[in-house]
């Protein structure tokens, strides 16, 4: 396991990287110069860069508007998420009457993917009234089980003998949440927000169907209902696709570890 | 005796209440959802009347009549079937990225990089790296000389889908990489060692150690492949809205266009009901193949 | 000790510089957003013209309006003062002397105060051109 060359590796994983980063480097390069828009053949190098089509997104269209949109909504999930999915995960730390029917709930609801439930679940946002609203576009995804299952494995892993102590020592419910349980867990709350704001971030579908307003519309809708006006004939476009895809890769790149741990632990459940 | 009994119920009672909002949650967007779409298939459904029962009118619209539905269908079958495409390229980038190469959590990160980022911005740079002039993908084909012009990729109606295939690939294999990664990380290095006394050769340790440790991640990629087929929405809806004729339509676009477009909730209610159906049959097929708990995924993308 | 691994800490570092870089660029928009827009006029013998006239014309991404119209001085000198464009042709005429060409111009924010650095030059009048 230790004798084989390294170069021919270095090649190989060379050019994945090579044909991952492609897509990236193509839409940064043609948001600073326009060419290859309606020239051929396309250049490599960038000639006569200039930032002035990034000038074009923020004036042309309401950018600011629909990020502050995004982060509105992404906060409101995130913070439901952490405070629901805790509550939830420890309840199902307890024993108690009916906790398995609970959990067998829960697993079947995992069956349930979102994009199956869009329908009624427009309708049912519609007799709240809460089209075209933060609330509305926050509210299916405040909680979800993939989350609750992470805090409960780490609630579980708590010693009984810890919050035995701490309720000898009077401390209530609420206390040994706040005070022992989600001390001991930061990863889960970790795991939690990365997770919650990547999916609310990107998330398209839902705000596609029930945003109707101009602007109400998150960063995702903004991008494609830009895309089908210009259409691909001013660099603005993709200068657009750069600076949506910023804050995504900036935050990836900070908190990788937690991403990455994040995700393998939600997708083997539990 | 009755302080006792008061307090399991108030410990009860705050137990339940701790619950109740992810549970209203998930009653209120995925349990009623789900009954009301199967109450909507059976139903004459608009805004302005009230809804009459239509049995299984619409049904028999769908599997008789309606030609895109077949075609949907099949489309999500061939998205299926292109998983192990991806499963095998990350399977082999996961294995040279598990070696002791230096910078290999850069190739990580590269790698990776392309999963968390809006999918909405992706449709859009692949979109126009297919496009048939200014492409960049037809100008490496032409100036390697492998075609004379350029190719009109997502307009075409037999190289629509295989594009937003290789589209969609390029975006996934990051996933499958990172959990391919984490099930070669849990393989013991001694039974590797073992092996090479034994004088086994490295392909052979391959095939008789490393694949069979990493049946679990393998299943659990094809799971996440399945359901990415259920859901893969914005790529198609960015790329071709459903492309040439629905040659790109997945069902989970063909329902939203025929809801959300044409309005027609109460069939493309009867098309999730089916839609729902066949992805529960298969999520636990892939389950059973798997024996076990292979692990039920939530995407929320 | 906590507040410097508070500090140090690569996300606070990351936001923060971010913060402050907004911050440091919304100061410099504001200093210099008057709309100020100054140049020069020179014929087709390098010689400042005077009383010429220098016309502003937004560009949006449909058609090319005129906004605002100035002369120059003695020296050839223009001013605008208080548009807020950010993307505009410049074109400038008199009568006998000859023209100049719409000139296109792009800035970085919406009324960024400008001097050209070359001068507006005009050629000698071709017989035809619309003029505004």
């Amino acid at each position: 396991m230790h004798r084989y060359p390294h170069w021919p590796i270095h090649l190989i994983l060379g050019t994945v990287s090579i044909l991952m980063l492609i897509p990236f480097v193509w839409v940064l390069k043609t948001s600073l110069t326009g060419e290859n828009i309606f020239s051929y053949p396309p250049a490599i190098l960038p000639q006569n860069p200039h930032l002035y089509y990034y000038v074009d997104v923020w004036y042309t269209i309401p950018f600011f508007r629909y990020l502050v949109n995004s982060v509105i909504v992404s906060a409101m999930v995130v913070a439901a998420n952490i405070v629901f999915n805790a509550m939830a995960g420890y309840a199902l730390s307890r024993e108690f009457l009916g906790k398995r029917t609970i959990i067998m709930l829960f697993l079947s609801c995992m069956m349930i993917p979102f994009q199956v439930t869009i329908i009624p679940a427009y309708l049912i946002t519609k007799q709240l009234g809460l089209l075209n609203s933060h609330l509305g576009m926050a509210l299916p995804v405040c909680s979800t089980i993939v989350c609750i299952f992470v805090f409960k494995a780490s609630f579980d892993a708590v010693p009984s003998s810890l919050v035995d102590a701490a309720r000898i020592d009077g401390l209530s419910d609420w206390g040994i949440i706040l005070k022992i349980m989600l001390p001991l867990s930061t990863s889960a709350v970790a795991t939690n927000v990365i997770l919650a704001f990547i999916w609310s971030w990107n998330n398209f579908l839902w705000p596609l169907i029930i945003i109707r307003d101009q602007d109400m519309q998150t960063l995702p809708l903004g991008l494609s209902r830009f895309l089908t006006v210009v259409e691909g004939t001013t660099g603005a476009l993709y200068a657009f696709c750069v600076m949506v895809l910023l804050p995504g890769l900036v935050i990836f790149l900070l908190a990788q570890k937690e991403f990455i741990a994040g995700l393998t632990k939600g997708a083997a459940k539990g | 005796m009755q302080i006792i009994k008061r307090r399991k119920t108030r410990e009860l009672f705050l137990l339940w209440l701790l619950l109740t909002p992810s549970l209203a949650i998930f009653t209120l967007y995925r349990i009623i959802p789900l009954f009301w779409n199967g109450i909507l298939s059976f139903q004459f459904w608009s805004p302005y009347k009230p809804a009459e029962f239509a049995k299984l009118y619409h049904y028999q619209e769908m599997f008789f009549y309606d030609d895109a539905f077949w075609r949907v269908f099949w489309n999500t079958v061939l998205f299926m079937a292109s998983a192990p495409v991806g499963i095998a390229l990350a399977l082999g980038i996961a294995v040279l990225v598990n070696t002791q190469v230096r910078g290999r959590n850069v190739y990580r990160t590269i790698v990776f990089m392309s999963y968390p980022v809006m999918t909405v911005a992706v449709g859009i740079i692949w979109q126009w790296l297919y496009n048939e002039k200014v492409g960049l993908i037809n100008y490496i084909l032409i100036s390697l000389g492998v075609i004379g012009r350029g190719i009109p990729f997502l307009q075409s109606f037999e190289l629509a889908l295989p594009s937003v295939i290789v589209a969609s690939i390029w975006q996934v294999i990051g996933f499958y990489m990172i959990i391919l990664l984490a099930g070669l990380q849990t393989i013991p290095s001694e039974l590797y060692e073992s092996a090479a006394i034994d004088g086994a050769s490295q392909w052979m340790q391959f095939r008789r150690i490393t694949l069979p440790l990493l049946r679990p991640s393998v299943f659990l990629c094809f799971v996440i492949g399945i359901i990415n087929s259920f859901t893969n929405f914005d790529l198609i809806f960015v790329m071709t809205q459903g492309g040439p004729a629905h040659a790109t339509d997945l069902l989970i676009t063909y329902i939203y266009s025929t809801a959300f477009k044409l309005s027609k909730f109460d069939y493309a209610a009867a098309l999730t009901v089916v839609n729902f159906l066949f992805f529960l049959a298969l999520a636990l097929l892939a389950n059973k193949a798997s024996g076990g708990e292979a692990g039920a995924v939530e995407i929320g993308k | 000790m906590p507040l410097w691994s508070f500090l140090a800490n690569r996300y606070t570092i990351t936001f923060g510089g971010i913060a402050f870089l907004a911050a440091a660029w919304n100061l410099y928009v504001v200093l210099n957003d008057d709309g100020i827009l100054a140049g020069r006029v020179v014929g087709p013998d390098n010689r400042p013209v005077p009383s010429a006239i220098v016309v502003l014309a937004e560009k949006t991404l449909l058609v090319t309006s005129p906004r605002a119209r100035a002369t120059t001085d003695a020296e050839g000198r223009f001013r605008f003062s208080g548009h807020t464009l950010y993307h505009f042709y410049l074109e400038a005429y008199k009568e006998g002397v000859g023209r100049m060409q719409a000139k296109e111009f792009r800035l970085y924010f919406k009324g960024q105060n400008m001097t050209l650095r070359g001068p507006l030059r005009l050629q000698e009048s071709k017989p035809a051109g619309v003029m505004p």
